[in-house]
């Protein structure tokens, strides 16, 4: 089952913000509201659209997420997750330590995102 | 070097003022995202995948060590401690915080830098050969002229808003380092039978998703008459140009569709009507922009240093790294020091803050306090004496910045793909790095000699892959990245697109099949034959059979 996450870049510094369960927005995907039906999707994205209104957030979006078995939340898609890891190149830059962000670097096995880690 | 006037630094102070009240009005709401989108890209300023990116102008290519310096200051207070070197002579900033732009911009005011027209549809940032006022193979300096159209661009009242971007590169050099058939306009500086010195003019070149080389519409423009024909050339755009798709919004399409014959009718039309306006450059003018590019005191030397030979003949590192990156200098005794961006650690085209430093440190000792950026991603030192380019070696190599490795397999242009860019398929940088890792071998990369390698994250072609020897094209098939290759490309006097050669590869499998293609020119070239020769020579056939030999299999 797809679940959803909404996402966007915060105004002031540009940086890609998750919308937590209670509808402030943080850097980290963990931490953010988990939307399982479209009913929910539908009232938070208006509630993102007034955070965007407001000069908090620039271009709020949803996108789909699955849950690790640890029950951590994870971007389906590649460019998601690349977005809410940081650049995969450069581990000052990446956001969390998630593993296997960075082992494109070992040229033995350089893909670890397709499927889900 | 070009120094502001009192005009200059006035319309860039006002600028950086003017943006500093747009940032307030849009964090104040009175700007939506919409409204405020056109403001900030007029000033170079985009919003990324992960942040902000600005991009700053280093026209023509050409900047000092203070510069350099303050862009270190910049890396150091505005981003995470890098800068990004690009192919059309700017430098990218990844994390800047928009509240923070407005100082930033003040900032760059300070050593008559900025960020005005790097983005946007408005004509670009004009580019230059980066050997210009250093290569004996120039007929003028290329900068001077780059200026000349930099003022006329600079915020002309008609094509601020064109249907779309607008590139423009000179050169003045049979041999083409600037990409120059692949602009919108690329001019080649010539002199005619009696002497003059003119223009030859290229219109329509252009990459992304149609590649397109430039059309020579006129041999020879006169000199005075540059400005008067640029501006025809801009007016039957900005009036016949598509605006109904942003794909087919550039003058590639239109020259493309109108046919060259017609264009050139419709431009010399346009031409003959403002011809003898004010925008006939005159011949003070021109005089009074070359002495801001006046040579440097040069020494009067030897053509040899006995020296540099030794130290050649002594340490073959140093000598691997001359035969490499230095270049043969118009002036008796001195050369042109190329300084690769493609090192081992960093992406390409990237920078420490505390190599900048060390740079501007080195380019006021060693080459008149100038930096040069080519649009390979690489910087030059253009004026180094012969004597001193052991110590310049060994201080390069302190910073490590002595990689020997300029035009080889591993320094490939490379777009920033995925990791930062908002609009790519694929990554690049990483493909680029596992690349780098298969050849780290030094010999064998002068074995392989020249091999233009060149990555795009997407069809937008950032990373030059039309005009790679070897291009690599970031795909996404079902939600993985895929990569296609073309092959035959060329970017430079020998211009050519590159073809496809068949179908994408995975991202695990893309570095065997670029192996296997350049395991495949080893096997097959005759002596002193490029990757691009021997690809010229034998045709398609050869590589696509080695790359997909189970398709043969499978036809036989
Ligand atoms: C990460 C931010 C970037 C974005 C969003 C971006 C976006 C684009 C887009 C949309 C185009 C298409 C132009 C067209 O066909 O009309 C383009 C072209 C181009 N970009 Fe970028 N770019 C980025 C970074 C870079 C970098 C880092 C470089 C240099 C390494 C670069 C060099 C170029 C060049 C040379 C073209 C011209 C291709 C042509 O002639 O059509 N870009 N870019
Ligand atoms: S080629 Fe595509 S992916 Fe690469 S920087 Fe340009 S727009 Fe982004």
């Amino acid at each position: 089952m797809t679940h959803h996450v909404i996402t966007a870049n915060r105004l002031n510094d540009g940086l890609v913000v998750f919308m937590g369960k209670d509808g402030c927005w943080g850097n980290s995907i963990l931490d953010a509201q988990v939307l399982e039906t479209d009913e929910d999707l539908k009232v938070r994205l208006a509630l993102a659209n007034a955070a965007e209104q407001a000069q908090i957030v620039v271009g709020p979006y949803e996108i789909e997420v699955t849950e690790n078995d640890k029950g951590e939340v994870r971007p389906l898609r590649y460019r998601e997750r690349i977005r809410a890891y940081g650049p995969t190149t450069h581990a000052d830059f990446a956001i969390q330590d998630v593993p296997g962000h960075l082992t494109h670097l070992d040229d033995v096995s350089p893909v670890y995102f397709n499927g889900v880690g | 070097m070009y120094r502001y006037d009192e005009f200059d630094r006035k319309f860039v102070n006002d600028r950086v003022a003017e943006f500093r009240g747009q940032v307030v009005r849009r964090m104040s709401g009175e700007l939506s995202e919409e409204e405020f989108r056109p403001l900030r890209l007029m000033n170079g300023l985009y919003l990324q995948l992960h942040a902000y990116m600005l991009r700053v102008a280093i026209p023509y290519g050409t900047f000092s060590a203070a510069q350099m310096r303050k862009l270190a200051h910049i890396a150091r207070t505005y981003d995470r401690g890098y800068g990004h070197f690009t192919t059309r002579q700017n430098i990218q900033f990844n994390w800047p915080k928009l509240e923070d732009v407005p100082n930033l911009l003040a900032e760059l005011a300070d050593v008559e830098m900025h960020a005005i027209q790097t983005s946007g549809n408005c004509i670009r940032n004009v580019t230059a050969d980066p050997y210009a006022g250093a290569v004996a193979d120039e007929i003028d300096d290329s900068r001077i002229w780059a200026e000349i159209v930099r003022q006329w661009s600079t915020l002309h009242p008609e094509f601020t808003f064109l249907g779309r971007k607008f590139k423009i590169a000179v050169s003045a050099s049979d041999y083409d380092r600037a990409v120059v058939r692949f602009h919108d306009i690329g001019l080649f500086i010539k002199k005619n039978d009696a002497g003059e010195t003119g223009f030859e003019v290229w219109i329509g070149g252009g990459l992304g998703r149609t590649p397109m080389i430039g059309k020579i519409s006129n041999e020879f423009v006169p000199a005075e008459d540059l400005l008067s024909y640029l501006e025809a050339v801009l007016r039957v755009y900005n009036m016949n140009g598509r605006r109904d798709n942003k794909y087919k919004a550039r003058i590639k399409i239109l020259v493309h569709e109108t046919g060259l014959d017609e264009m050139r009718a419709q431009i010399d039309a346009e031409w003959a009507a403002i011809k003898d306006s004010a925008l006939k450059v005159p011949e003070y003018e021109i005089e009074r922009i070359r002495a801001y590019f006046a040579p440097p005191p040069f020494e009067t030397l030897g053509a040899v240093d006995r020296g540099f030979e030794t130290k050649k003949f002594e340490n073959s590192e140093f000598a691997r790294w001359v035969s490499g990156n230095v270049v043969a200098h118009k002036q008796a005794g001195y050369a042109i020091v190329n300084i690769s961006l493609k090192t081992d650690d960093l992406p390409p085209g990237d920078i420490t803050a505390d190599q900048m430093v060390d740079l501007a440190d080195l380019a006021e000792i060693y080459s008149f306090d100038e930096i040069r950026a080519t649009h390979e991603q690489n910087l030059v030192f253009a004026h180094v004496k012969q004597s001193e380019l052991f110590e310049l070696w060994r201080e390069l190599g302190e910073t490590g910045l002595a990689m020997p490795n300029i035009g080889k397999v591993t320094d490939m242009i490379v777009c920033p793909g995925l990791d930062y860019c908002g609009l790519a398929n694929t990554r690049s940088i990483p493909v680029a790095q596992r690349i780098s890792k298969r050849y780290a071998d030094l010999d064998q990369q002068f074995d392989l000699g020249e091999l233009k390698l060149k990555i795009s994250g997407c069809i937008n072609a950032c990373g030059h892959h039309h005009v790679g020897h070897i291009g690599l094209l970031g795909v996404d098939r079902r939600g993985e990245e895929f990569y296609q290759i073309t092959l035959g490309g060329s970017g430079a006097e020998d211009a050519a697109i590159g073809s496809i050669i068949g179908p994408a590869f995975s991202s695990a499998d893309i570095v065997d099949a670029v192996e296997e293609l350049i395991s495949l020119y080893v096997e097959i070239r005759n002596q002193g034959e490029r990757f691009l020769d021997t690809y010229r020579r034998v045709g398609a056939a050869p590589f696509k059979s080695r790359l997909y030999p189970e398709k043969l299999d499978a036809a036989a």
